[in-house]
């Protein structure tokens, strides 16, 4: 036993959703024809990568122990004040770098509150979650509508839908570059060593010198910086800002961080689990709409893949 | 110095700030908007938020176990599905209020046996019934709101009618909160409750069956959210399948102004009371001072915050360190 | 009271231990304890830490399982599964942890699990008439309607032994009750146990302190490694040893409990000097009288005193974690100890007591926990290098002699001596001059014990200063250049080590027996 067991058992969790990634896929594949074609893979990718980008972050932040439920308002905050900006004219690429400036200001008064402050993760970033959204709809309300679609400059679109190589849209690039960058921090960093030592203990870790509040605040304005990145791309590729979008993202970025075999009292956790847990609940629900499935059993399945998948967790831990 | 005690005893309970805060937002909304100072208007902000408090109730006892619920919005919805469903196929409104009632406090009972029995992490196991109670509504109403001609139009004295000139649902309201103000404060079931956030090893020692009082929280608040969802679905005479989306925030937001701790161990059914109508009166005072209602989940954002802040970091401190001094 | 009490209730034994045994993982807890507890009598057990206390109090109690061995209970065999399963056969502990509920009244916690209720609705107001007896005739101080949490820990454990004895409780384990009361408290709850044992109640009372055996004990059990070493009545104690006064009779019992001192002999560090590294002023906490002291480069310097004397206390203050009054100088230049940070910077690092709790990182694993407090040194253009990490990790294992196959192994998984090795060699990362070290070796067998002590001299000849803060007197024996003892938060006497130190009297200093020099 003993020398490697850490390693194992690691790899026994990512097994299980690896088969029950390629259960998904061998079934579905065999009962759509239309499942197995690269056009559908890039369909899947491409929902997914706004999950997978944000959740990146997040996996870290959850891996202290902390959650952010203000994930999805940043998001439409910042969809709809890009929108905003760039009717006014200020140029495009000035825009994204305010909203990117915002959605961190975001995230760092979420650090405060629970890292300086020692408010509790929900209540804190609960507050900012109804905040932002209320901006949000503010924002919308100045330009004088619902929702901002008419007026904005005719090349607000072009960034949201450029493609790399005229084959590869942009946002999944970012998704590759953001998952690689987050595997990285994870493994070879101080973040990331820091990380899972909050997460373990965090007494030990103020008692090691490790600046614990400092690090609360790095992390939320990371979710909160990728957040509203997400929602300047999103927004540049629909062109047009509506400030109800992204509601009970945050919850789905939890499901597949939990998913991933991230546990919700910190301390253990992998990039690379979250990201099969976003492509579990990712091809199960594009293989539900491949045949014709209406889209809201997609949310039950998420509920039940999560319950099952903890249950399963727990009985494997309980074990072993 | 007795009169002393009592006085931090009161600064220290985060009641009296939130009363206090009421009472200002009250003043200053009736100096400032004419059609504000009104019974019919308190009785409209009574009735808008009724359905809050009657979960919120329920809900406030479960947080002093030191658990809460993310599924009450969905169950909410699924509940009146249900009720419209089978208002639709011809049933009388009684029996289908029941069965509908039956229906959604299943979401209460896979609750309580994911978190009491099988000790799952409360976040986790009350999401997924989030998602799958909500697939279910969707599913059931076939994604769309079931209006249906054969539902009757007496469906919506529920939450329309009044009787001796107050709003039905005020009385529910006001009956929920007495209800479980009694439970709260002289019930064994409300003192178990409190027991087990405050120390959970002093209640396993004292015999106090933790995981059946915990379980039954999760049933009544299940219970109640489908009672809301009848409500709900009166007011509409539909069942819309989306409705309640981000309702269990708005639960669990009036239940810690209420000064409801999240790490349960204490708590007060009339701080979340006073919690859900700080909440209704910002959002109606707004409202008829002509202030866009985009305001009112900025405000409700940061008040919320900044009471629990200030209530938990400084109000505390204040008494502590007086004690300490002397 | 203790010869009558036993007179009085004759020979009957309450509960009789045969060969009780008990294996954990690497070590024998307990090792064939045989003895009896005498009905109505105050059965004291005292030995060192890690002699087997704890282990045989959870026994008892039902909270562990035991290995080997057979308990009985009134003449029946015991064999409870649960604490809850103990308690209804009237076996029912005093944990150092209480068990009640602050936001709840003194009254509320006296009936939790037994309301009289009607439709489910608290009959308020009637609390059984016994149990407000019981909890006058314990302590006529505490008011019903009064808030447990405004309440002192003396009052709490009031509260609980109160609960305890209205269940028809046989005999009350009491698992040190003194340890955080001040002298006044331990007073009166020695008269609460003198009243329980007037009720005809058995009290187990397990202790560090001496001195109290003498004053409420019938009878005692010294456990010294596992194993009981003595079982005497105190009387015999007292006149056996052919000493008339109490402090004798006391040493008898040190003797006892401490065994042959056969281990390693006291070696003055090699490079001390009179320079002073670090100076504390007139510290002042809650707890703290005044504490003044100065370590010098290159020695050790031992805090010796009871459990509560301040010495974790002390190493609080020094490490930034509790705020003071006072004045705290290295290398001559006052430092605000403000925070764990301003502590490391200030050159200073706390080896903490509580290792699992304070310490280590048990999710992750040997190598990733040795750098974790001077991360630099494995960083390779701010990233982290793993060649690095890995020599860094292959030295620490080697110079601590850290027995383990692999470096990849999870900390967790360590032996409690392994465990404060990975702990010493990340503290020792940060290269500080002055450590402090909380209980260096509690909980940690023979054989690794002597090895953190060579560690610890071969620091102080390094040239850093070392303050040990230990609660065992041969370690603090063994170890130490100058010795500080504490008695109630304040600085007894500044000792050299050295030949002629004579442990008894430090134990009677310490015990608060004897004035100081």
């Amino acid at each position: 036993m003993g020398a490697n067991s850490r390693p194992i058992q690691v790899d026994r969790q990512k097994i299980v959703l690896i088969s029950i990634l390629a259960a998904i896929i061998a079934v579905m594949s065999f009962l759509s024809p239309k499942f197995l074609q690269v056009s559908n893979f890039q369909n899947i990718l491409l929902q997914l990568a706004p999950l997978i980008i944000i959740a990146s972050a997040a996996n870290l932040l959850m891996i202290t122990g902390n959650f952010d439920l203000s994930i999805g308002s940043v998001l439409a905050f910042c969809a709809i004040m890009h929108a905003f900006l760039s009717k006014q004219g200020v140029p495009i690429g000035l825009s994204i770098v305010i909203c990117c400036v915002l959605a961190v200001l975001w995230g760092v008064s979420n650090g405060i509150m629970v890292g300086v402050l020692n408010v509790n993760p929900v209540i804190a970033t609960m507050g900012t979650m109804y905040a932002a959204r209320g901006f949000a709809f503010l924002i919308a309300r100045w330009d004088g509508g619902a929702n901002i679609s008419a007026g904005l400059p005719g090349n607000f679109s072009d960034f949201g839908r450029t493609n790399l190589f005229g084959v590869l849209p942009i946002i999944i690039v970012f998704m590759v570059i953001v998952v690689a960058l987050f595997i990285f921090i994870e493994r070879k960093t101080v973040l990331g060593r820091y990380s899972f030592a909050i997460g373990g203990n965090r007494r030990s870790s103020v008692l090691s010198g490790i600046n614990v509040p400092g690090m609360m605040i790095v992390l939320y304005s990371l979710v909160g910086l990728l957040a509203g990145f997400c929602g300047v791309v999103q927004v540049s590729r629909v062109g047009s800002g509506f400030p109800n979008i992204a509601e009970g993202m945050e919850f789905d970025v939890v499901v597949a961080i939990v998913l991933g075999g991230t546990s919700m009292l910190g301390g253990s956790g992998s990039t690379a689990g979250m990201i099969l847990g976003a492509f579990i609940v990712g091809t199960a629900a594009n293989g539900l709409n491949l045949l014709n499935v209406p889209y809201f059993y997609q949310t039950i399945t998420k509920g039940l893949l999560l319950i099952v998948s903890v249950f399963t967790d727990q009985a494997i831990r309980r074990r072993g | 110095m007795k009169r002393s005690m009592d006085l931090k005893r009161a600064v220290r309970d985060p009641k009296t700030l939130m009363l206090t805060l009421l009472v200002l937002l009250n003043l200053f909304f009736a100096l400032n908007s004419e059609a504000f100072f009104s019974l019919e208007n308190y009785f409209n902000m009574l009735k808008q938020s009724a359905m809050i408090i009657i979960v919120a109730s329920a809900a406030t006892i479960l947080m002093m176990t030191g658990n809460f619920d993310l599924s009450t919005g969905s169950n909410l919805a699924l509940t009146g599905v249900v009720y419209s469903l089978l208002l639709s196929s011809g049933m009388d409104l009684l029996p289908a209020a029941l069965l509908a009632i039956l229906c959604g406090s299943s979401v209460g009972i896979v609750n309580g046996l994911l978190v009491a029995r099988i000790e799952f992490p409360p976040f986790i196991a009350t999401l997924g019934t989030m998602y799958i109670a909500r697939g279910l509504a969707l599913i059931l109403a076939g994604g769309s709101p079931v209006r249906g001609e054969k539902i009757p139009e007496n469906v919506t004295i529920l939450a329309r009618g009044d009787w001796m000139g107050i709003p039905i649902p005020v009385y529910f309201l006001v009956l929920f909160v007495v209800l479980f103000r009694i439970v709260e404060g002289r019930s064994i079931f409300g003192k178990y409750s409190m027991t087990i956030g405050g120390n959970r090893n002093a209640a396993f020692y004292s015999g106090i069956p933790v995981g059946r009082i915990v379980f039954w929280n999760y049933q009544f608040v299940g219970i109640l959210a489908s009672f809301a969802g009848i409500l709900m679905a009166s007011r509409l005479a539909a069942g819309d399948p989306r409705i309640g989306v981000g309702f269990e925030f708005d639960v669990i937001l009036a239940i810690l102004l209420g000064g409801t701790s999240l790490k349960g161990g204490k708590g007060s059914v009339l701080g979340t009371l006073i919690g859900a109508l700080i909440v209704a009166v910002l959002g109606n005072g707004l409202d008829m001072m002509n202030i866009l209602t985009f305001w009112q989940g900025i405000l409700k954002g940061i008040i919320f915050v900044l009471a629990i802040v200030v209530n938990e970091k400084i109000l505390k401190n204040v008494g502590k360190a007086s004690t300490r001094a002397a | 009271m203790n010869g009558e009490a036993e007179m009085n209730s004759g020979d009957a034994i309450l509960m009789s231990i045969r060969g009780l045994s008990k294996r954990f993982p690497g070590t024998q807890a307990l090792d064939e304890v045989s003895f009896d507890i005498r009905r109505n009598s105050v059965h004291c057990i005292i030995g060192e830490n890690g002699s087997g206390k704890s282990t045989m109090i959870k026994i008892l109690t039902g909270a562990l399982e035991r290995s080997g061995g057979e308990l009985s209970f009134e003449g029946r065999i015991y064999d409870p599964k649960s604490i809850r399963e103990a308690m209804s056969e009237g076996v029912t502990a005093l944990y150092q942890e209480l068990n009640v509920v602050d936001d709840l009244t003194v009254g509320e916690n006296l009936t939790l699990g037994r309301e009289k209720s009607r439709l489910g609705m608290i009959r308020s107001g009637e609390i059984p008439p016994t149990l407000v007896e019981n909890l006058k005739s314990l302590d006529e101080t505490i008011k019903l309607s009064d808030r447990v949490g405004d309440l002192s820990v003396a009052q709490r454990q009031v509260i609980e032994i109160a609960r305890a004895i209205s269940t028809d409780c046989k005999m009350l384990i009491m698992d040190e009750p003194t340890a955080a009361l001040s002298e006044e408290e331990t007073g009166r709850m020695f008269k609460v146990i003198r009243k329980l044992s007037a009720k005809g109640i058995t009290i187990v009372y397990i202790s560090h302190k001496l001195s109290e055996v003498f004053e409420i004990g019938d009878r005692v059990t010294v456990l010294r490694d596992g194993r009981v070493v003595g079982d005497r009545t105190v009387d015999e104690i007292r006149n056996g040893s052919g000493c008339d006064s109490e402090s004798e009779a006391c040493h008898e019992l040190i003797r006892m409990m401490l065994g042959k001192v056969v281990q390693e002999e006291y070696v003055p560090s090699r490079n001390r000097t009179e320079e002073t590294l670090l100076e504390a002023r007139k510290i002042r906490t809650g707890k703290l009288k005044d504490v003044s002291f100065e370590l010098r480069r290159g020695e050790i310097l031992g805090f010796y005193g009871l459990v509560g004397a301040g010495k974790t206390e002390i190493a609080q203050v020094l490490y930034g974690i509790d705020p003071f009054q006072g004045e705290i100088l290295m290398d001559g230049r006052p430092v605000r100890l403000s925070g764990v940070s301003k502590a490391l910077g200030a050159g200073i690092t706390l080896i903490p007591e509580e290792r699992r709790a304070d310490g280590i990182f048990g999710e992750l694993s040997i190598r990733e926990n040795i750098p974790m407090m001077r991360m630099e040194k494995v960083l390779r253009n701010g990233i982290i290098n793993r060649t690095l990490e890995n020599q860094l990790a292959d030295r620490s294992i080697k110079s601590m002699s850290l027995a383990t196959n692999s470096r990849e192994k999870k900390v967790s998984q360590l032996s409690g001596g392994n465990q404060q090795k990975v702990v010493i060699s990340k503290c020792l990362n940060r290269e500080s001059t002055v450590l402090l070290m909380d209980e260096p070796t509690r909980g940690v067998d023979v054989g690794a014990k002597q090895e953190i002590h060579d560690i610890i001299r071969n620091l102080a000849n390094q040239g850093k200063g070392v303050i040990v803060f230990s609660s065992e007197l041969p370690e603090i024996l063994q170890l130490c250049d100058r010795i500080v003892l504490l008695y109630e938060g304040a600085v007894r006497t500044v000792l050299d080590n050295g030949r002629g130190l004579d442990g008894d009297r430090i134990m009677a200093l310490v015990a608060g027996r004897e004035a100081s020099a």
